[in-house]
């Protein structure tokens, strides 16, 4: 679920800790305020953030890791001013490497705002009657839309139009604010999301069928599982597609991606 | 009390923005929320009634989150400063000015607690996600 955590004020880091991480999990965003503004957040653990999590593995933890002793001892508040001022440190808890405390950045804030705006209007138009759990399922589904969208989506419903059966493989991780999945059980493919979508009618209140990526790497022992006919190989460059039906989340603990949830669903699309 | 509180439309943000509030989803967040709306100040204060501001790149932009820390649901409202290029009629308006925004909406008190009070600002979004 990508709709952001919090904001959560630095002096109550400490209780929240458990609902923070437990965000974490779910892929949520986590915003942390001092003085009542927003001054940084954390995003899950990434691949992209891999380079952080070897180092955190090999060194432990250093003054550039929040530790959960930290957070214990109620001193989180300089960590969280260090990523006001532009830093990224390593967020853990019971030793694995759980988020990344960041800036608060409010580039693409807005625009993502206003048409989250038009489209929960648009949506209130169409269902007048809708219950308060339909409204705020609708807004929780939007807000799952939006977060995969950095850019303005684009259809392109031709892609995989006339080729073979697609491959289903399952989904690892799927970082909602980094445009990155990880596919396989041990980081054996990596696939950079781009900003399109395949399927849906593109009204406000039609969410996308799928997303697109491309793969970028792909590991010496990552294997599919065909469910349709014939064998397709996945190499770099090659094109995937992808529902994100369900939450996927990762967990580093030291060297060790660790599946934390259900995986979800991917195709592969065939090349022409 | 906060005069000047508008919308895009220059209607009563209360009367604009009255279905989305109550589709917020929680009541207790819910009451602050029209309070902030009406122009009253609400208590913040870490742990109770937690209302933090995340500034946009637009200056004079924010969204201010009203945050219960047992409620289902935390509310954001889209809120901008409402200057002179508003035709908003000035006799309608607070004779405080509002910039810099945020920190004239809010007053700190002792520890975690800080008073809100909105006044010449446009409210340009509410809604909520889950707490």
């Amino acid at each position: 679920m990508p709709a952001d955590f919090g904001p959560i004020p630095v002096g109550r880091f400490k209780k929240e800790a458990s609902r923070i991480a437990e965000a974490l999990e779910d892929g949520r965003r986590v915003l942390v305020s001092k003085q009542g503004r927003v001054v940084s957040t954390i995003v899950p653990a990434g691949a992209a953030d891999m380079e952080m999590v070897f180092a955190y593995a090999v060194h432990g933890a250093t003054e550039d890791v929040l530790t959960a002793r930290v957070v214990n001892q109620g001193s989180p508040s300089s960590y969280v001013a260090r990523a006001a001022a532009g830093e990224r440190l390593l967020y853990t808890k019971d030793n694995k490497a759980i988020g990344v405390l960041q800036p608060y950045d409010p580039e693409g804030e807005q625009q993502r705002l206003e048409t989250r705006e038009a489209r929960l209007a648009a949506y209130e138009r169409d269902h007048p009657e809708a219950t308060t759990e339909e409204h705020n399922a609708f807004e929780d589904a939007l807000d799952d839309d939006l977060a995969l969208q950095a850019e303005p989506v684009i259809d392109v419903a031709s892609v995989g139009t006339g080729q073979p059966a697609p491959i289903t493989v399952d989904v690892v991780s799927m970082h909602h604010f980094r445009p990155t999945i990880v596919i396989g059980v041990t980081d054996q493919l990596v696939a950079r999301a781009q900003s399109r979508r395949v399927g849906g009618h593109g009204d406000s209140g039609s969410l996308p069928a799928y997303r697109v990526a491309e793969v970028v790497e792909v590991g010496s022992k990552f294997e599919l599982e065909p469910t349709g006919q014939g064998s397709l190989p996945v190499r770099k460059g090659a094109t995937i597609r992808y529902r994100q039906d369900s939450g996927v989340a990762l967990e580093f603990g030291g060297d060790t991606l660790m599946i934390l949830s259900e995986s979800d669903v991917i195709e592969v699309v065939p090349e022409p | 009390m906060g005069q000047g509180i508008t919308t895009e439309n220059f209607a009563d943000p209360l009367v604009e923005w009255k279905a989305r509030i109550a589709y917020l989803g929680a009541p207790d967040v819910e009451r602050q929320v029209r309070l902030l709306l009406g122009g009253r100040a609400i208590r913040a204060e870490d742990g109770v009634v937690e209302v933090s501001c995340a500034d946009q790149v637009k200056p004079g932009h924010h969204v201010i989150s009203i945050r219960i820390p047992h409620a289902a649901r935390t509310a954001d409202v889209g809120v901008r400063v409402l200057t002179d290029a508003d035709l908003y009629p000035l006799a309608d308006r607070d004779p405080r000015s509002p910039v810099p925004s945020p920190l004239m909406w809010m007053s700190p008190g002792a520890g975690s607690v800080a008073s809100w009070e909105l006044f010449n600002c446009v409210i340009w979004s509410v809604g909520s996600r889950p707490n």
